[in-house]
């Protein structure tokens, strides 16, 4: 009998976590499970810039970003939505600037701090520190759906069901149940209450002349799409509201133009908003369960709570969550 | 009365000195200097002169349309790099003030070559004047995060830099707006020697690129037609410049990415781009950047960079018709940087324009070529 998997999500962690667990154990059966449709979801708008918050997941950064270089040599960026990004991330906080160095600076190539010629040159009223890097970008709507089109491939199964418990999906016949859910993972989990939202919005506008990201601190930036520019955004704690206003639009517009006023009087394509899956750290473990109904034995690895950083570090932490598949399951 | 009477004396000085200034083609070349020749007298408070800009072909039909202009500079002579200086400058300023309206794009991007040697005198031709310039280290070369797929059996160097596009289609017709908004006039008319200009004007500014020899009737021969070859393709993915040495590239554009090249020195024809020239073209191109196979090509063209030993910078005193005494500034021969050159040679033309002070070039202006009438088999073939 062929082991039957099951993923909770079909957002970035999801595809990701059943490619890999379909590369590691090739015969099995993944089913992967999601409730609301693709467009809808935290994975279809980001531009997905390689960056990492915090430096306890470089490691995850790291394998990422072979995998996105692989990506890069060899396929088009059209068709993986994956692109070679340069760009700069200015700051008055140059500490800040040098725990990015240490999250990433050895991960991404060209990795630099600007001098004064350089920053007074490039920016209209520069930060007091500048650096420089280049690394990949993997746009939600066009990386994920690549993401399935391999998974379609490996002919791993997609079904839509609103997945109230975890137990339910075991007792249907699912040995290991991987919990991809993002937000709602530690509600699926039921033992986690560490999951909360992080409000972000972000307008796309038609730029082709702009072809760097652009960042001043974390939450005043520009990152090119393959057809358009994001300008973005917002981090907003514990709000779960996804209407954008006008106060979101003046907010973002008002803080980048002053960064970069080049980009004063954008022709905005169109906007977006999403919930980020926050938490203080990733969750990726393995738990043994018994279903309430049947008593059947089935291990639920959970895999959730990526922050701003899932494109980033979802290809490394699906790496580890699938060794726990795949100990789950005796192999 | 005494009013009419002063109106009519300062009218009468202004008249008197306003200096009539000609340019001769409307290139990159032929606008950059225009607008030095405004830019240097707005800022030396001298009265501006009256500028008219003559062209003979359509702007589509010229090089400067078809130049993507990555700023990069080919030879690290002193002169040159002066030159890179002030038109790295003005890009800088550009884009800082207007974005991506001006044509100018700020872009960053990769070199790769067998020799070091050649990617070092890159770093010392302008190393110190773009942003970021670095040599890639090994593990970005060869290793399994490389950003190449290059074989690890080979000695391959390679360098990083940021700096700007400044692309003809939309960089020539930006420099031309400005400088209609200021008064220059344009007129379609084929001019065949400088001494018909020498009768109307106080200066006659030969920008006619590779017909600028034999314009100016003493240097035919010292100029020569490079044929060069660029593919547009649709790759908006592709946001960086990448080279392998200097013949086989492609750089990003706004609105496309250019493909390219071929450097045929002395060529002047096939005059369409041939089966062979994009078989050649994109085989290059594909083993440096495997992604690109079967990408979607767009348009392509031929071009003929304007070859010289060195830019033609240079003040003749010279005789028109009926015996008056004019002024020639010849402004012509960039080769294949002349993006990256051209506004920092237009500053160095504006000042002998002016006549003002050559204190920044003293000992760095190389030696002029000998005289060399010789006109080519080519100048009849390519000049329609």
């Amino acid at each position: 009998m062929l082991p039957k998997i099951a993923v909770i999500g079909e957002g970035v962690i999801g595809c990701t976590s059943a490619l890999q667990i379909a590369k590691a154990i090739p015969n099995s059966i993944i089913t992967i499970f999601h409730d609301k449709p693709f467009e809808n979801s935290c994975s279809a708008g980001p531009a997905g810039l390689f960056r990492i918050d915090y430096e306890e997941n470089t490691e995850y950064g790291r394998a990422s970003f072979a995998w996105f270089s692989h990506l890069y040599r060899t396929t088009k960026g059209a068709e993986t939505g994956v692109k070679l990004v340069s760009g700069h991330i200015q700051s008055d906080n140059l500490e800040s600037l040098k725990q990015q160095q240490r999250a990433y600076g050895d991960i991404v190539y060209n990795f630099r701090f600007l001098d004064d010629r350089e920053r007074l040159d490039m920016f209209p009223s520069p930060s007091k520190h500048c650096i420089h890097y280049t690394a990949y970008a993997s746009e939600g709507n066009k990386y994920v759906p690549y993401l399935k089109s391999l998974l379609l491939e490996q002919k791993v199964e997609f079904q839509q069901k609103n997945v109230e418990s975890l137990d339910t999906i075991a007792d249907a016949g699912y040995d290991v149940v991987v919990n991809c859910a993002g937000l709602y993972g530690g509600k699926l989990a039921g033992d986690d209450d560490q999951c909360y939202p992080i409000r972000g919005v972000i307008l796309e506008v038609d730029a082709p002349w702009h072809k760097h990201f652009n960042y001043r601190d974390f939450t005043t930036f520009t990152i090119p799409k393959e057809n358009s520019v994001v300008i973005g955004s917002t981090k907003q704690d514990n709000r779960w509201d996804l209407e954008i206003t006008d106060e979101d639009r003046n907010d973002i517009l008002s803080r980048y133009i002053e960064l970069h006023p080049g980009m004063r009087e954008p022709k905005i394509l169109k906007e977006w908003s999403a919930l980020r899956p926050g938490r203080k750290h990733v969750r990726i473990e393995s738990q043994k369960r018994k279903t309430n109904e049947t008593g059947k034995e089935y291990t639920v690895v959970h895999h959730y709570g990526h922050g701003s950083n899932g494109f980033t570090l979802g290809w490394g932490t699906a790496i580890e969550a699938s060794k726990l598949v795949k100990k789950a399951l005796g192999l | 009365m005494l009013r009419r009477l002063l109106l009519l004396f300062f009218g009468g000085v202004f008249a008197v000195n306003s200096l009539r200034v000609a340019v001769v083609g409307e290139g990159v070349i032929g606008l950059s200097t225009a607008t030095a020749i405004l830019d240097l007298a707005e800022k030396e408070n001298i009265t501006a002169p009256n500028i008219q800009i003559f062209h003979h072909k359509p702007f589509e039909k010229i090089l400067s349309r078809h130049i993507a202009g990555l700023f990069r500079i080919d030879s690290g002579s002193e002169i040159n790099k002066k030159y890179g200086y002030d038109t790295f400058e003005k890009l800088a300023t550009l884009w800082r003030e207007y974005g991506g309206l001006s044509g100018v794009q700020l872009v960053s991007g990769h070199i790769l070559s067998d020799s070091k040697v050649k990617l070092d005198s890159q770093r010392v031709a302008y190393g110190s004047l773009v942003y970021n310039y670095r040599d890639l280290t090994e593990p970005e070369l060869f290793g399994p995060t490389s950003l190449f797929d290059l074989p690890r059996n080979t000695s391959t160097h390679g360098i990083h830099y940021t700096a700007y596009t400044s692309e003809g289609l939309r960089f020539c017709p930006f420099l031309k707006k400005e400088l209609i908004a200021k008064g220059v006039r344009f007129t379609q008319r084929r001019i065949e020697n400088l001494e018909e200009l020498g009768a109307e004007f106080d200066v006659v500014v030969n920008a006619a690129g590779l017909f600028g020899g034999v314009l100016a009737g003493d240097d035919a021969g010292n100029m020569s037609p490079i044929r060069g070859v660029l593919i547009r393709v649709d790759a908006p993915w592709h946001k960086h410049f990448l080279y392998r040495d200097f013949s086989t590239i492609t750089i990003p554009v706004i609105d496309s990415v250019y493909m390219g090249t071929v450097k045929q020195e002395g060529a002047y024809g096939p005059n369409n781009v041939t089966f062979n020239d994009i078989q050649d073209i994109t085989s290059r191109y594909v083993q440096l950047q495997p992604s690109f196979k079967r990408v979607h090509m767009l348009s392509s063209f031929v071009g003929y960079r304007p070859g010289r030993k060195q830019v033609r910078v240079e003040k003749q005193i010279r005789e028109a018709y009926g015996q008056k005494k004019f002024t020639v500034v010849h402004n012509y021969g960039h080769g294949g940087n002349g993006f990256t050159l051209g506004y920092g040679s237009a500053v160095h033309a504006a000042r002998l324009v002016l006549d003002l002070s050559l204190d920044s070039y003293a000992g760095i202006v190389p030696e002029p070529l000998p005289v060399n009438s010789t006109v080519g088999d080519w100048v009849q073939v390519l000049d329609d």
